[in-house]
């Protein structure tokens, strides 16, 4: 869900650059029909949708072959894996025992790859994008934004370390995690739809950094 | 009175709870009018279907067409698309119908299924099997004023399902049972057709679709998928892939009719009034907006959520009308009326049955001016002080024709006839609610103040922790809840709870890492309390585990104090690289476990020592049958040594394969029990063994457990069948 924008500092001008890029160039990689300056575009990236009957509360443990995270939520969210390493494995968890559906959306680029869903009490729905084996070792750092409204918000975010930016667009609400990140670490968030204020939690090692409540756009940053 | 509202615009997408969102389309425009679809799954065209675990399609919308040729081409101009509903979107204020459900992707109000950047195209997965008997809410659209004669379902054209196999099934052409196996439809159907000389997946309906020109009336649509599962066997042609031939039928409303209320056989429809005593009267605007909202009863899963259309604006009583799925013998409903600056109304276990109207116009809905304020706080661990993320918080209001409030002594559960009027989630910090946006706040953000001497009961789970019951009353201008310490307008709260820990291990050593996951129930039944997932490394056999469970004080849902825990712990094996649901190892159970004790202060209790073991790869195998006198709702249970594992729906009655059953299961050379829930009948059944050897399909078998050795497979051939209980 991203392309590569080399390390920009200036966030502003980078979702704009983001912006001009993704109208132009097609965006997250998938195509190039522009072919604009030499930055090459990366892989299709993939990510995923945790959908179902609103409010489920879910367990889910991801690893994308270099690190894992352990993701407490509920119906709906979108993760998405900053700086991913390999093919990505899920377990996902239904943490109620009733029917209630949770479903799984594995994706690549613009295409929905896989749905998995279970209705069954503590049901589990696994997931995998290519082959995978076990588990790797747990983040560290383990770095998170999690963007939870404006709910439903349309947002763009240049999410970058010392070494490399990625730019998303996304909706609300939406885990952003970054694997192995390279000393400091920012982001930047631009609202397209404008249906309310920001409402974002940064957290590292499963402490909560920053809370920030803005207007439609904010940036966050820290030292993990 | 009469004031035909009815609900106009139907999305689903979200209806508000924690903090989420309403996905809905605009108002029908001139000339339009508003078709709501629903699915309902049957197997009358598909072979062995008893000889699958489970048969899913991945739905991308329902396409319809004027032409009464059954062979329009695909490229007519006249086709109109009900997507699948994104769940995201916005509330126009206008009018609008929502579900609780969301799957996620871009915004769809018109008739195409756009991706914006960032955002996957939105589709479905529809178990088939669930929503036989019982029609599942789709979506609506806006769509041409006219008479539409042709149905269409596309599917999603690279994966167009994905279906489980028992392992007989998986013969003889190759591969193994009880693995997610992608469907591909037969050679020459595509959805839709992109070329000549294809198929599409679709029907003619019966005497037409009639839209009418009225903004204020929904037309209900239940369109029949059967999988059309070809042969009930793997094509080694398609890559290891399940051949179907999907056929729909569509069920519209009969008789045909342009005025509510519409009976559709497939649906039930509720007729009711609701009054206001707004200076105003209602008024469907984004500031004040009314809703209707119909949930399953005693639950807070809501099946469908109508607001009022505009033609009740300005009057102070209004009719309205929902069509709900309902199940073999009838399905209950909770409804909840509310609004912007407005109290709660409710009305508990309204009984819906398909093709009747139930008629509550006797005693309608009354809602009344009231401030609103939010409910927020924060929920912690009682011990670790840590927020507990995930948590379910639902507002309990009493319905007063049943009972008169809901407050309840500690360690009992609210009285019948509380209905959950609005329900919010804890986010990753423990606080709630989950913010909603600019046109569709969160309920709690949106709770009436209650008037005085009166108060809302919230019930709060979690897993891994007890039940949290209390009062919310209000103090002055805000809400206070009645927990210890807690300030008006702040509801900081802990839940109880004590840790369960002991050991996961493997009968021997395995050449890769393991994933085990271990639950932990309410001993007797399949109430599951929690979980843990651990990793068994390489080479070792065994590994500790720990998890929060409820303490000894807990009351389960059965309205009793759970003073025991079971537990069983289940491998996490691949299959071809890909993480699969049944596990090939047996499943360790541990019965009868005592709960740990109430926390003391902020030491919560341990209860050490709970050791499962002898986990061991044996492979998949499968049972099958028909209980005796199947009832809607039925399951059957498999256990082992009293231990509750797994839980499967029957086929309820008056489908095909009515009573059917299904399960998966290691092939433990133990005998595992089978229970026809809740009838009680039960039988004793040890499972056949697989083939231990090279793969009989065309792609090398990996084996769903590697036993270590290496690259042997363990194929499962046998399916036993067991019936009559």
């Amino acid at each position: 869900m991203w392309f590569n924008a080399r390390s920009i500092r200036g966030g502003i001008i980078a979702v704009i650059l983001c912006g001009l890029l993704m109208t132009s160039c097609g965006g997250f990689g998938s195509t190039n029909n522009t072919n604009p300056g030499s930055t090459p575009n990366t892989a299709p990236q993939s990510s995923f949708r945790v959908v179902g009957r609103i409010g489920t509360p879910f367990y889910a443990k991801i690893s994308d072959g270099r690190s894992t995270w352990d993701v407490y939520g509920v119906v709906p969210l979108s993760i998405i894996i900053v700086n991913s390493f390999a093919n990505i494995r899920v377990s996902l968890n239904k943490l109620v025992s009733d029917d209630s559906l949770l479903s799984l959306q594995v994706i690549n680029a613009f295409t929905v790859k896989q749905d998995s869903s279970t209705t069954d009490n503590f049901g589990v729905a696994p997931g995998n994008f290519g082959p995978v084996g076990n588990f790797a070792p747990a983040a560290n750092p383990d770095v998170r934004f999690f963007v939870k409204g404006p709910t439903t918000e349309l947002f763009d975010a240049l999410v970058e370390d010392t070494e490399e930016g990625q730019i998303l667009e996304a909706r609300a609400p939406a885990l952003i995690l970054f694997d192995t990140p390279v000393g400091r670490v920012d982001a930047t968030f631009s609202a397209v739809e404008f249906l309310g204020g920001f409402a974002v939690d940064l957290t590292v090692n499963g402490g909560l950094v920053e809370a920030a409540s803005a207007g439609t756009s904010l940036t966050m940053k820290t030292n993990p | 009175m009469a004031i035909l509202l009815a609900p106009v615009l139907l999305i689903l997408g979200l209806a508000l709870s924690g903090g989420n969102q309403a996905a809905t389309a605009a108002a029908p425009a001139a000339g339009k009018g508003t078709v709501a679809i629903a699915f309902q799954g049957t197997f009358a065209n598909s072979q062995n279907v008893t000889s699958f675990q489970r048969v899913a399609l991945n739905v991308v919308s329902i396409r319809l067409n004027p032409s009464t040729d059954a062979d329009v081409s695909d490229f007519d101009s006249r086709w109109v698309t009900i997507p699948v509903p994104a769940g995201v979107g916005r509330n126009t204020g206008v009018i609008q119908i929502s579900t609780g459900n969301n799957f996620g992707g871009s915004i769809n109000t018109s008739s195409n299924n756009n991706v914006a950047i960032g955002t996957a195209n939105s589709e479905i997965q529809i178990d088939l099997k669930a929503i036989t008997g019982f029609a599942q809410i789709f979506n609506a659209a806006n769509i041409t004023a006219q008479t539409y004669n042709q149905a269409e379902l596309v599917l999603d054209s690279a994966t167009p399902g994905n279906i489980v196999p028992l392992c007989a099934s998986a013969l003889p052409v190759g591969g193994e049972g009880c693995i997610s196996y992608p469907a591909k439809l037969l050679a020459n159907t595509t959805t839709p057709t992109p070329s000549p000389g294809n198929i599409s997946i679709r029907t003619t309906i019966s005497n037409g679709l009639i839209i009418p020109k009225n903004t204020n009336v929904v037309i209900p649509l239940v369109i029949a998928i059967d999988p059309g599962i070809v042969a009930g066997q793997l094509s080694a042609s398609v890559g290891q892939a399940i051949v179907i031939n999907p056929v729909i039928a569509a069920i519209p409303i009969n008789p045909p009719s342009t005025t509510p209320p519409f009976l559709n056989p497939a649906l039930g429809t509720i007729q009711g009034i609701i009054n206001t005593t707004a200076a105003g009267g209602f008024s469907n605007t984004k500031a004040k907006v009314e809703t209707i909202t119909a949930e399953i009863s005693g639950t807070n899963n809501i099946i469908e959520s109508v607001t009022l259309p505009s033609t009740c604006n300005g009057k102070k009583t209004c009719t309205f009308y929902l069509y709900l799925p309902a199940g073999n013998g009838g399905t209950n409903y909770d409804l909840v009326a509310s609004g912007k600056g407005t109290s709660y109304a409710v009305r508990s276990k309204v009984p819906v049955n398909v093709g009747v109207l139930t008629n509550i116009s006797t005693t309608p809905l009354a809602i009344i001016t009231r401030p609103n304020v939010t409910l927020t706080g924060k929920v912690s661990d009682p011990c670790t002080g840590f927020p507990i993320q995930a948590a379910t918080l639902n507002l309990l209001v009493p319905d007063p024709l049943v009972v008169a409030d809901c407050t309840t002594a500690a360690g009992s559960l609210p009285p019948a006839g509380c209905v959950v009027a609005a329900t919010g989630s804890s986010d990753e910090a423990g606080k709630f609610p989950l913010p909603g946006n600019g046109f569709n706040e969160a309920p709690f953000d949106l709770v009436p103040l209650a008037a005085t001497k009166t108060s809302y009961e919230l019930m709060t789970t979690a897993a891994g922790y007890d039940r949290t019951v209390f009062e919310v009353e209000p103090v002055n201008s805000a809400l206070k809840c009645d927990f210890p310490n807690t300030k008006a307008a702040t509801c900081n709260f802990t839940m109880s709870r004590g840790t369960l820990s002991g050991t996961v291990s493997l009968s021997s050593a395995t050449t890769t890492p393991l994933s085990v996951l271990v639950a932990a129930e309410d001993t007797g039944t399949n109430n599951i309390e929690n979980l843990s997932l651990v990793t068994i490394p390489a080479n070792v056999t065994n590994v500790p585990f720990s998890m929060n469970v409820p303490d000894s004080e807990n009351v389960g849902t059965g309205g009793t104090v759970v003073t025991q825990l079971d537990l069983f712990a289940s491998a996490q094996d691949l299959f071809n690289g890909s993480p699969q649901v049944n596990s090939g190892h047996t499943i360790a159970v541990l019965g009868g476990v005592a709960a740990p004790a109430p926390p003391t202060g902020t030491t919560c209790a341990i209860a050490s020592n709970n050791d499962l073991s002898g986990m061991t790869c044996v492979g998949h195998s499968s049972v099958s049958g028909q209980v005796g006198n199947p009832d809607f709702g039925d399951t059957v249970v498999l256990s082992k040594s009293d231990v509750d594992i797994e839980s499967v729906p029957v086929i309820p009655p008056g489908q095909t394969a009515a009573g059917a059953y299904t399960i998966c299961a290691p092939a433990d050379p133990l005998p595992y029990t089978l229970t026809h829930e809740p009838a009680g009948g039960s039988t004793s059944v040890t499972l056949p063994t697989p083939v231990v050897g090279p793969s009989p399909g065309a792609t090398p078998c990996p084996s769903i457990c590697d036993a270590g050795q290496g690259t042997s497979c363990l194929t499962c051939l046998g399916e036993t069948g067991v019936g009559g209980f």
